[in-house]
């Protein structure tokens, strides 16, 4: 009897943060691309919130801001949203070298989520699902589909609300909403009373802060991944079941003012860069500009002011540090992240300081919401209150929301490869928070590549990885699953090597070829990056000898080239190509270097080789192979505990073992027959 | 981790011997000898597809020049089954060689590197591999020690001082670039740079020039000779010497600290090896006042031996550390006073050890030939030797990196404009020393900076 196999290619992602978000995005596209009617489903607690920018409502960066124009060089959300919605742009370290160079922007909160919404929306067949994962279906070590709680809808995108985001001058109000948007009953599907279950070829799991999420103010303690929200209980088990070793961390979000209660007009302002620069090459393209005025930025701009903590500040922190959660015991958490510390942990940490910069940054044009940059904190409300009336212009605030301190459930990152699928359970990836990264920018890169390794896995294409010399995507996977991490990952240069060669000006050229190669780079992004490509070949054959010297000095005015002899060349394209040519020899060097080890950093250690069996390899060097489980030489050579006499004995003893597996040829070629797609319903 | 496609070269053979063969391979390894002096007509089209042998005279830096005989190899005619050149030169210059081939463009091969090569290009069985891959470990070891033994020697000390200034350099300027939205990062002073570059620079090249003209560090192997108090170690290290060094008394604690001296070991056929003998004092008592000094002196001398002669008197254990097989050589001092069976109800070793007299000469050849057949397996690693050009070079691209850093703080008179390419010249020297002292990686550096400043909102 023949049975139907399942309709179509199925890819599911859990979460509707920036990582969902970008997963579901690149998944579709690539399901497109394959022209097969491929089925992405993104599942949500609550639809209305995708894209919910949880604390600073900033995107970029320095490092951060090279990995959005990354995730813009591969299709994806981020950069274009963030144009979007901007209400304060600015590019960091402009005295510096352009490979340092950091664009950072402000965006109008509600708006961000609503323009993710409104792209989303904009994917034809993409199924937006109201609903709560409980559980996972795995079959032999694979995933077959995942286990929703009774009552799971597919929510309908709000045609009024999709209008109306289009308009930059009006409020914008979520695409995604329960009881206002249409809603169905999930197709293709077996249900029970209480349990959904939804088949599928591959799923991304991003859950944010969301797994056991608990958040703390004081003594205060309520379950739910943001404030207002609830918390995913049942995945961290269904993952503990399935073998998943977890951890806890712990992050933190500073106290929302109100505007006018705060006399703004003794502070330092801080203005937008004019002109401010786009994050995405789409955005003259593809924005939705108001009628008859087509210009960047979209939204009008605002000025974010500096004031400080005092004295008196520290004082009051340090007479209540026993009702501070992190320091009572009350959070499991071990540690919070050094380079994003609360308050209290400033003051502890640098207790000579009398003094901290806070940054006043107003979350949007239609709020009165101001988000006060700098006092992470979990403390009590009653000292909330009387640290911010300790600040100048804050005399007398009031305060809309209160920090808090979230602690989440993590999947330890040896666990997975740097594909983002996960060892113990093919087809099952995970994106996101979940993977021990902190920032809206580290997430959306991950979503990018596990949603793109999701569909390629569920079309049977093969999986796709970016080398450390490739982007800062690599340079965080490559670390992800090397490291052992001992607080939330975040994005810095310094943890490039080839960071020269890693650009923003070069984003585009580095990635978009082969994302749209590989199906994840859709029609816009490629006709922008084309585009782009033309205008710096114009200026590259308008360079003369001369120029090509001159540039090298540092002190080399671009506008000079920019308008010369008549001719006008695009400005952006003339610092893409100038700041190549600098960098070219160091380049040129670190490239030279990287390719005499490519052939051993890209050997690839099979996942059937068991180190345990290999004779004459160190107890140590055992160990930590078999937690990480690296799937290249060079992965392997990066394990703190593997030295290069380790890496010879595991080459022989892989020749070894490959040669005896050659004799079982037949076998192993029917074994993987046995386990090819599956066939059901 | 090293590429499989750079040109190598490595010591073959004795280095402590009349001659021995110094052997680069990889595809660069034609140009790398051009480079020393030798005839690039050799492997040009139209000579043998075979092997070509030519008179050659290198040059050695700071050394003058050396004739020798240099064999050609091309990639279908060699073991590694890469293009090959051999020369033939000299035990006592063999390192300079060495070194000098690094400074060609060859690097120093790690243990076990040839073989690997051999049968990654279907030069070796598997089964030949098997075999290396179990040397590898072994000598690895030895490696290690060795290493451990030079990073605790001067050169050592420098690296890792050295290196903790660049990684605090390094950190004020990362602080500089990937934080500057932060009051409390204040970028170090373009000035204040220059200035430690420039102090850095000059250290890096005192230390490369002592390199060239002396040696820096010790390379030969050590044999200490360990036990009790007057357990008779001094006599035997007169014995194994043939003269009076140290002062010989049937009294306990007698020696007070360690002294070394240079030891020509005969082995097995005659052959002749190179170590240094040590005699340490014994284990001083509890009650002894220079207890705690001379407890420091042994324990420095042990783990940094090669072979330890686990001395005893006449039937008492010895006080050997059995962790490593073959390293420890129990010996039996005084066998002319005859076998005290039970005496202070201690037991006799398990492994036979060997009886020596040095009254009668009874058992000294034996314990010459043992102690031989354990320094040429620590030997076949060179491991000393190795780890010297490894210095050299570490320390020769250090200076080059210190250099691009200093050339991209030279316009900069206030502020440091191009801090990245700063930051390149001083990660590059900072790695580049991390192959002598321990690898620093992106992950120190930001602890320096978190530890230094209050960064984040």
């Amino acid at each position: 009897m023949q049975r139907a196999a399942h309709a179509s290619p199925t890819v599911v992602i859990i979460g509707g943060g920036h990582a969902g978000a970008e997963a579901a995005r690149a998944a579709w596209q690539v399901m497109r691309g394959a022209g097969q009617c491929g089925r992405v489903v993104l599942v949500t607690l609550d639809p209305s919130k995708i894209g919910s920018m949880s604390c600073n409502p900033a995107n970029g960066g320095l490092g951060k801001g090279q990995l959005v124009r990354e995730v813009d060089a591969l299709g994806g959300i981020m950069g274009l949203a963030t144009d979007a919605t901007g209400i304060m742009f600015k590019v960091l370290n402009t005295r510096k070298g352009a490979a340092v160079r950091g664009p950072r922007a402000q965006c109008d909160r509600e708006a961000y989520a609503v323009e993710v919404q409104r792209q989303l929306a904009a994917l034809d067949g993409l199924e937006v699902v109201a609903g709560e994962v409980t559980g996972f279906e795995v079959e032999a070590g694979r995933l077959r589909g995942i286990r929703l709680a009774a009552g799971a809808v597919v929510v309908a995108a709000d045609p009024r609300a999709v209008e109306r985001a289009q308009d930059p001058c009006l409020r914008p109000q979520p695409v995604f909403a329960l009881g206002v948007s249409a809603v169905r009953a999930l197709s293709g599907t077996e249900s029970s009373r209480d349990e959904i279950v939804l088949a599928c070829d591959a799923c991304v799991l991003t859950s944010g802060t969301f797994m056991r999420g608990l958040m703390h103010t004081g003594p205060e303690r309520s379950h739910g991944g943001r404030a207002g929200e609830g918390a995913a209980g049942a995945i961290s088990g269904a993952l503990r079941s399935m073998g998943f070793e977890l951890g806890r961390l712990k992050t933190g979000t500073p106290p929302r003012l109100r505007r006018d209660s705060l006399d703004w007009s003794g502070l330092e302002l801080q203005r937008s860069d004019d002109p401010p620069v786009p994050m995405s090459d789409r955005s003259p393209l593809c924005l939705p500009f108001a009628a008859g005025a087509q210009r960047f930025p979209r939204l009008a701009q605002v000025d974010c002011a500096i004031t400080r903590t005092s004295a008196e500040s520290h004082d009051l922190i340090r007479a209540n540090l026993h009702r501070a959660p992190m320091y009572c015991g009350q959070i499991e958490a071990d540690c919070g992240p050094r380079y994003c510390p609360s308050i209290e942990d400033k003051v502890v940490r640098f207790a000579d300081r009398t003094s901290h910069q806070v940054f006043l940054e107003p979350e949007g044009l239609h709020t009165d919401r101001v988000y006060c940059n700098g006092i992470s904190t979990s403390l009590p409300i009653d000292v909330q209150e009387r640290i911010v009336r300790t600040m100048p212009g804050c005399e007398r605030a009031e305060i809309l929301q209160w920090g808090y301190a979230v602690e989440y459930d993590m999947v330890w990152p040896h666990q997975i490869r740097a594909t983002c699928e996960t060892h113990l359970v093919s087809r099952l990836f995970l994106a996101g928070q979940i993977n021990g990264t902190t920032g809206y920018e580290e997430a959306a890169a991950q979503g990018v590549l596990a949603g793109w390794n999701a569909a390629s896995a569920a079309l049977a294409q093969e999986p796709v990885t970016l080398a450390r010399d490739q982007a800062y995507i690599g340079v965080m996977m490559d670390d992800l699953v090397t490291k052992t991490p001992r607080e939330p990952y975040r994005m810095f240069t310094s943890r490039a090597e080839h960071r020269l060669h890693l650009r923003c000006d070069n984003a585009g050229v580095r990635l978009t070829t082969l994302g749209r190669e590989r199906g994840v780079v859709g029609d816009e992004a490629w006709m922008a990056h084309e585009r782009g490509e033309r205008e710096r070949a114009r200026v590259r054959a308008s360079l003369t000898p001369a120029l090509r010297a001159a540039v090298m000095r540092p002190e080399f005015d671009v506008s000079t080239v920019v308008s010369r002899d008549g001719i006008e060349l695009d400005r952006q394209a003339v610092e893409a190509v100038l700041t190549a040519l600098r960098y070219e020899p160091y380049v040129l060097r670190g490239q030279g270097e990287a390719s005499l080890m490519r052939e051993q950093e890209q050997a690839s250690i099979p996942a059937w080789l068991d180190p345990a069996t290999v004779t004459g390899l160190r107890g140590e060097a055992v160990e930590v192979l078999r937690k990480h489980r690296p799937a290249t030489f060079g992965q392997a050579g990066r394990l703190s505990g593997v030295n290069p006499a380790d890496l010879s004995i595991l080459r022989v003893a892989l020749h070894r073992q490959r040669a005896s597996r050659v004799s079982d040829a037949s076998c192993v070629s029917r074994a993987s027959r046995a386990s090819a797609p599956d066939v059901r319903q | 981790m090293h590429g499989i496609a750079d040109t190598i070269a490595a010591i073959s053979g004795d280095a402590a011997g009349v001659r021995c063969v110094v052997r680069v391979s990889g595809s660069a390894a034609c140009e790398v000898a051009s480079r020393m002096g030798m005839g690039g007509d050799i492997a040009r089209a139209g000579a043998p597809p075979g092997r070509g042998v030519r008179p050659t005279t290198l040059h050695l830096p700071g050394r003058g020049s050396l004739r020798t005989l240099a064999v050609w190899l091309p990639a279908s005619n060699s073991a590694t089954g890469e293009d090959t050149v051999e020369f033939l030169v000299p035990g006592g210059v063999a390192s300079a060689v060495l070194e000098a081939l690094c400074g060609c463009g060859a690097r120093p091969a790690e243990a076990g590197e040839f073989s690997m090569r051999a049968f990654l290009n279907g030069r070796l069985s598997l089964e030949e591999a098997e075999g290396v891959a179990a040397t590898i470990s072994a000598v690895d070891d030895d490696g290690l020690r060795a290493a451990r033994r030079l990073r605790e020697g001067r050169l050592g000390r420098l690296c890792d001082g050295w290196q903790r200034d660049i990684l605090s350099m390094l950190a004020l300027v990362e602080a500089g670039i990937d934080f500057t939205d932060e009051e409390d990062v204040v970028p170090i002073a373009a000035g204040d740079l220059r200035e430690r570059c420039d102090a850095l620079g000059l250290q890096l090249e005192a230390a490369a020039e002592g390199c060239h003209t002396k040696e820096v560090v010790t390379g030969a192997p050590r044999v200490v000779l360990c036990g009790t108090p007057n357990a008779g170690k001094s006599t035997l290290f007169n014995a194994l010497l043939g003269r009076r060094r140290a002062v010989e008394a049937d009294v306990a604690g007698t020696t007070r600290d360690a002294l070394v001296e240079r030891w020509r070991v005969r082995g097995a056929a005659g052959s002749l090896i190179e170590c240094e003998l040590v005699d340490l004092p014994g284990v001083p008592g509890d009650g002894d006042p220079f207890r705690n000094p001379v407890r420091a002196v042994i324990e420095r001398e042990i783990k940094g031996a090669t072979v330890i002669l686990a001395c005893a008197r006449g039937g008492s254990a010895a006080a050997a550390d059995g962790t490593r097989p073959g390293r420890v050589i129990s010996v039996v001092t005084c066998a002319d006073l005859g076998i005290i069976d039970g005496e202070d109800g201690v037991e006799q070793p398990a492994v036979a050890a060997i009886r020596v007299s040095a009254k009668t000469g009874e058992g000294l050849d034996t314990l010459c030939v043992t102690v031989a057949a354990s320094l040429a397996r620590w030997q076949g690693s060179h491991a000393a030797v190795v780890s010297r050009a490894r210095h050299l070079r570490a320390i020769q691209v250090a200076i080059q990196s210190v250099e691009d850093a200093q050339r991209a703080l030279s316009t900069d008179i206030r502020a440091i404009h191009q801090p990245e390419l700063v930051a390149e010249g001083l990660r590059r020297a900072l790695d580049a020393l991390g192959s002598v002292s321990g690898r620093l990686t992106g992950d120190d550096v930001l602890g320096e900076v978190f530890s230094r400043f209050c960064v984040g909102k």
